[in-house]
């Protein structure tokens, strides 16, 4: 047993207080290390060459890489051994900088933990196995939940290329939150048209739309899901490579804000109900007001966040407001005018210019008088407080998590926000990604988007989930259980505790078998056996017990 | 000289051990005498390794899985509040119950993660003056 | 046939566009005008709102790049000429050389010290000096080093002790290599050009390259960097400063002397300086003022919050002027929220810079015949985000207007689904 042992400075972010240098020097004697030695960014080029060095030149038959967290890097760092000829499961990561560096200040503790973690890391790799992946085959399908925009842009795609696409929608029709709306900003194409571009670019041979439907569970894993759906009563089953989440969001529901009496009084409306009413009954001259962040930064009612998408949607009701009464007085009541989109600040400047004031405010409270609606509130830049009256107000209505996002998120086992939007797998480098592999969320359920980012977002995905599934055939980690037939004592507490069916009693033999392709890796099984005749290849009892003893 | 305090921690790799690489960047501090074990499963984690951990010299151990009912394995973490419930009474006969503690994290929370660790530590560190 | 995809550009955009191509077979093309791949993402430290460093997530897959078999990487070069050529594009591209045989080069730095040309570095805008054969960062991709040609004494010059050949153990570098032109079919195009930055010195009140500390955000990036020219210590023109006034919307939302749109990243890229400059000096007096406060993405105006809860003292209204008092700098800014005149006294300014599409881009889109908007920007249709509206013409990133790293990774992989469309339908 040969081990190369590489410690990574990560620049300043580990160097700064862990004492690589020392640690290196340390481990040079230490059982069975061959090579050991520093370096400042193990990740760039020449730091992978090193590593791929001490395979070729010294013989070193397995790998243990000191730096950041183990799910960083992953696949370079498999990939790197892997091309130096070493089987990749004869690497450990130890990770000395979201567990070290990163928790601590003090350079002599940093590197007294970085020591232990270390050891326990060279402790682990004793144990490594050269596993070789197995080829699974996987379904040319997939199931796309949600007929809104961005579904049906990764229906479209999908379908498109030829993968059968089962398109499922709660409601009656397809269209989502588009369907609500009459023009939408910029406003160069209507809502209904975009829905119709949309629903147009759907490949028919390979699209199964299900409306009034919606999922009641789903087992498998990656490639071969199978779905349990609930088309208007009667249950129906698919098979699945792998699934979309495009649920989309919810406007908010401006009577959760209690002293807000939308819905007591006719004069009070949402920017949504501007969209489903083609006249307003409105004296002449009428008062308009436009109140921005109604349900969007909003402590109070639990909702911190920004919903993105808003401002327009006020900035855009003022503006056809005052274009359809032209001797209208309309004011706007803001906190930020957040014009951010493509054309957004030209068109707040447009609105600036056709005469609607803008004054900035929280969201004022809201007087219903008979002669008109008294706003009352503070101009957050003089320092005045107002109160004025209006024949109109307009709530300009904040973005809410989808409405079936807990049970979705249950059903699939992939985890929200705070918010109750879905959390995406990384924010920036993986804002599809969902922690399960073959599952892929779009549009507005991680978050409010406008149409665009909904028609990109679905499209993005869907090329995410194409490129897995495309091929017909997937790649299996062999992380599985294993069992010693013959300490197994054939007791079947195991075969009742798996969560994926994955263990077959022989009634001849009377022992356990386990069925690897099915099998899900968590180690229940392990656990349970009395016998310790199972084991988790990867996180074998001796491996974990070497493990923590170095740590103690 | 102060006594270190060492707590072996086992964190499911699909939510607690998250949150702990995001308490990591997020440089959320806690201290040097916890270390962590990643495990697939909460419910991986065998009693027999808990006390194994303790009789080797951990001051304490902590099990962190998924929240009921969030499990990626479906019931997992189930099975594993059973098996520390278990493990936690029989620890009582010899008054060691302090020393066992299940947390339920999930990937976002590494602030509850860190403080859930910082408590468990000051409870033993004043338990062992 | 062999579908070859050229990708122009190879910053976050690009790379994203490339690797998501590359991984469904389609053979790429990545040509970078720099030295190395990574834009404007990799000279970045912290990523905001959640504070990631930058190159954790770039580098790896600036590696991919380089080791994925299906992209061929060319760096220091330019696309000259394209032409329509059957159903696809015929493209020179002219390719300077890099003097140093890459295949020789171990990037072990030995040139670089032995070379006695010492000229600004601009990968930290000009805040610290390279020599003239140098990397521009360590974890450039490719890993090796290069000769500045304009740099460069023998080359510039024709006069010099050439000590790097000496130094050299590879005998890599080579000043014979010359430029090359590389003639190529590609079935599509993909534009992701990035962004140049608004040169605030145009603005003369504010005194940028006049007035002793008085330095660009994105100055103040690399300050901040540890790969930086301080080393990630807050030192400016070799002080210490405690007291700092951010100014945003310098050059946006400006039609008068920058441009009218908002580019959408300096409300919180400057958050996130405050942020990080809190982090290392508690007790830092600091000052952002504003327009408005764009925090609008997922996490955004949390983050934005949790600054503000720093103690970080945000002002309505946009400065006058600034001016030296001493060794100090006295800010004169009307406080719209109080409606005062105030007189700030700062030790720095930093000015939060808007964004200005790629000079590049109005050479290609003229080779192209694109439909640019008013600013540069190529023109998309909201219904198809990266059709650049000419056939086999794609766009990505901020070629198409401002975007966050969020929004640019999103729409470069969405870029890559309608190439694939595209040139899967002609099969």
């Amino acid at each position: 047993m040969k081990i190369g042992l590489f410690l990574c400075h990560c620049g300043h972010n580990v160097k700064g207080t862990v004492d690589v240098a020392y640690l290196s020097q340390y481990f040079k004697d230490y059982p069975h290390v061959k090579v050991s030695c520093d370096y400042p960014f193990l990740c760039s080029k020449p730091g992978q060459e090193m590593i791929k060095e001490a395979v070729i030149k010294h013989g070193v038959d397995r790998i243990v890489i000191a730096a950041c967290a183990p799910s960083l890097h992953f696949e370079l760092f498999r990939q790197v051994i892997k091309e130096a000829g070493l089987n990749p499961y004869m690497l450990k990561r130890v990770s000395i900088r979201e567990h070290c560096s990163w928790i601590g200040s003090d350079p002599i503790k940093n590197t007294k933990k970085a020591l232990k973690l270390i050891k326990a890391g060279l402790h682990s790799v004793w144990h490594a196995i050269p596993f070789e992946e197995k080829k699974v085959e996987i379904e040319r399908s997939c199931l796309v939940l949600g007929g809104g925009v961005a579904g049906l842009s990764a229906s479209s795609f999908l379908s498109q290329m030829g993968i059968k696409v089962y398109l499922v929608e709660k409601g009656g029709e397809l269209g989502g939150n588009l369907k609500a709306l009459k023009n939408i900003w910029p406003g160069e194409k209507s809502a209904s048209h975009i829905l119709q571009i949309l629903i147009s670019r759907l490949n028919k041979e390979y699209v199964d739309i299900f409306t009034g439907a919606e999922i009641e569970s789903v087992d498998g894993h990656f490639g071969n899901y199978r779905v349990q759906l609930n088309v208007r009563g009667k249950r129906k089953e698919l098979k699945v490579g792998g699934i979309i989440v495009a649920i989309g969001c919810t406007p908010f529901d401006p009577s959760l804000k209690r002293d807000i009496p939308y819905g007591r009084d006719r004069r009070i409306v949402t920017t949504l109900d501007l969209e489903r009413v083609s006249e307003l009954s409105l004296p002449s001259h009428p008062r308009i007001a436009i109140l921005h962040c109604v349900g969007s930064r909003d402590e109070t009612i639990g909702r911190a966040y920004c919903s993105k998408i808003c401002c327009m949607n006020g900035l855009k009701a003022a503006y056809d407001l005052k274009r359809s009464y032209p001797d209208s007085y309309v004011e706007s009541f803001y906190m930020d005018v957040r014009a951010h989109p493509r054309g957004g600040e030209e068109f707040y400047e447009k609105v600036q210019e056709k005469g609607v004031i803008f004054t900035r405010s929280n969201v004022p409270e809201i007087i219903p008088k008979k002669e008109g609606i008294l706003l009352r509130g503070e101009d957050t830049l003089t320092g005045e407080t107002f109160e004025r009256e209006f024949d109109l107000v307009v709530l300009s209505l904040g973005i809410g998590p989808p409405e079936d996002g807990k049970k979705i998120s249950q059903i699939l086992k992939i985890p929200l926000d705070k918010d109750g939007f879905f959390l995406e797998a990384h924010p920036k480098m993986r804002p599809f990604d969902t922690p399960i592999k073959g599952i892929f969320i779009a549009g507005g359920c991680s978050g409010p988007k406008d149409v665009e980012e909904s028609i990109t977002q679905g499209r993005a995905a869907a090329f995410k989930l194409f490129s897995l599934i495309n091929m017909g055939y997937a790649l299996i980690e062999p992380q599985v259980a294993t069992v010693f037939t013959e300490r197994c004592s054939g007791c079947r507490l195991c075969e009742r505790v798996c969560p994926a069916s994955a263990i077959v009693y022989d009634h001849r033999s009377r022992v356990i078998r386990i069925e690897e392709a099915q099998c899900a890796g968590c180690g229940l099984c392990a656990s349970i056996c009395p016998s310790s005749s199972i084991t988790l290849t990867g996180y074998t009892d001796a491996q974990i017990i070497d493990e923590q003893r170095a740590l103690l | 000289m102060e006594e270190n305090v060492k707590i072996i921690g086992f964190a499911c790799s699909y939510c607690a051990y998250k949150a702990s690489e995001m308490a990591g960047s997020l440089r959320l501090k806690y201290p040097e005498g916890v270390t962590i074990i990643q495990v697939p499963c909460s419910s991986r984690v065998d009693p027999a390794l808990i006390i194994k951990a303790l009789l080797e010299g951990a001051d304490g151990v902590f099990v962190a899985g998924c929240h009921p009912g969030e499990c990626h394995f479906i019931k997992g973490n189930y099975f594993t509040r059973r098996r520390i419930y278990a493990l936690k009474e029989m620890l009582d006969i010899f008054s060691m119950k302090g020393k066992l503690r299940l947390f339920w994290i999930s990937a976002s929370e590494a602030r509850k993660f860190v403080e859930k660790i910082k408590e468990m530590h000051k409870h033993l560190r004043e338990s062992k003056r | 046939m062999e579908r070859n995809v050229l990708v122009i550009g190879g910053g976050i955009a690009g790379i994203t566009c490339s690797l998501e191509l590359a991984a469904n077979g389609v053979k790429v093309t990545l040509i970078e005008q720099g030295p190395s791949i990574g834009g404007r993402m990799i000279q970045l430290d912290k990523t905001f709102p959640t504070l990631d460093c930058s190159s954790c997530i770039l580098t790896p897959k600036m590696a991919e790049v380089s080791t994925n078999r299906s992209i061929e990487l060319l760096t220091l070069s330019t696309v000259m000429e394209i032409e329509r050529k059957g159903d696809g594009f015929s493209a020179t591209i002219l390719s300077n050389p890099r003097y140093v045989d890459m295949e020789k080069c171990s990037t072990c730095g030995a040139c670089a010290s032995a070379c006695v040309m010492k000229v600004p570095d601009e990968f930290n805008f000009n805040l610290g000096k390279r020599s003239a054969i140098y990397i521009p960062f360590p974890q450039a991709v490719p890993q090796k080093y290069l000769v500045d040609r304009n740099a460069c004494l023998f080359l510039s010059r024709g006069k010099c002790k050439k000590s790097c050949l000496d130094a050299c153990e590879h005998k890599a570098i080579n000043f014979e290599e010359k430029d090359r032109l590389i003639k190529r079919d590609f079935s599509a195009i993909v534009i992701a050009t990035g962004f140049d930055l608004f040169d605030a010195a145009s603005l003369g009140e504010y005194g940028m390259r006049k007035r002793r500390g008085v330095i660009t955000s994105a100055e103040l990036e690399r300050i901040l960097s540890p790969t930086g020219p301080t080393n990630g210590e807050i030192l400016i023109e070799g002080k210490k400063p405690e007291r700092f006034f951010f100014v945003q919307c310098v050059g946006s939302r400006d039609s008068q002397r920058g441009v009218k749109y908002c580019s959408r990243i300096c409300c919180m890229y400057t958050a996130k300086h405050a942020y990080m400059i809190k982090e290392k000096l508690k007790d830092a007096s600091i000052y952002v003022s504003y327009i408005d406060v764009r925090a609008y993405g997922k996490g955004y105006e949390e983050f934005f919050r949790s600054v503000q809860e720093l103690g970080v003292l945000y002002i309505k209204g946009i400065p006058g002027e600034i001016v030296e008092r001493g060794r100090s700098l006295l800010v004169r800014v009307e406080d719209m929220l109080s409606g005062e005149l105030r007189e700030i006294e700062v030790d720095v300014v930093v000015l939060a810079t808007g964004i200005l599409p790629s000079r590049d881009i109005f050479r290609i889109g003229k080779m192209l015949g694109l439909d640019l908007d008013e600013y540069g920007f190529v023109k998309v249709d909201p219904t198809y985000p990266s059709l650049a509206g000419k056939e086999g013409v794609f766009v990505c990133g901020t070629a198409s207007g401002p975007k966050d790293i969020p929004d640019t990774v999103a729409q470069s992989t969405e870029a890559a689904a309608s190439v694939f469309e595209y040139i899967c339908r002609g099969k």
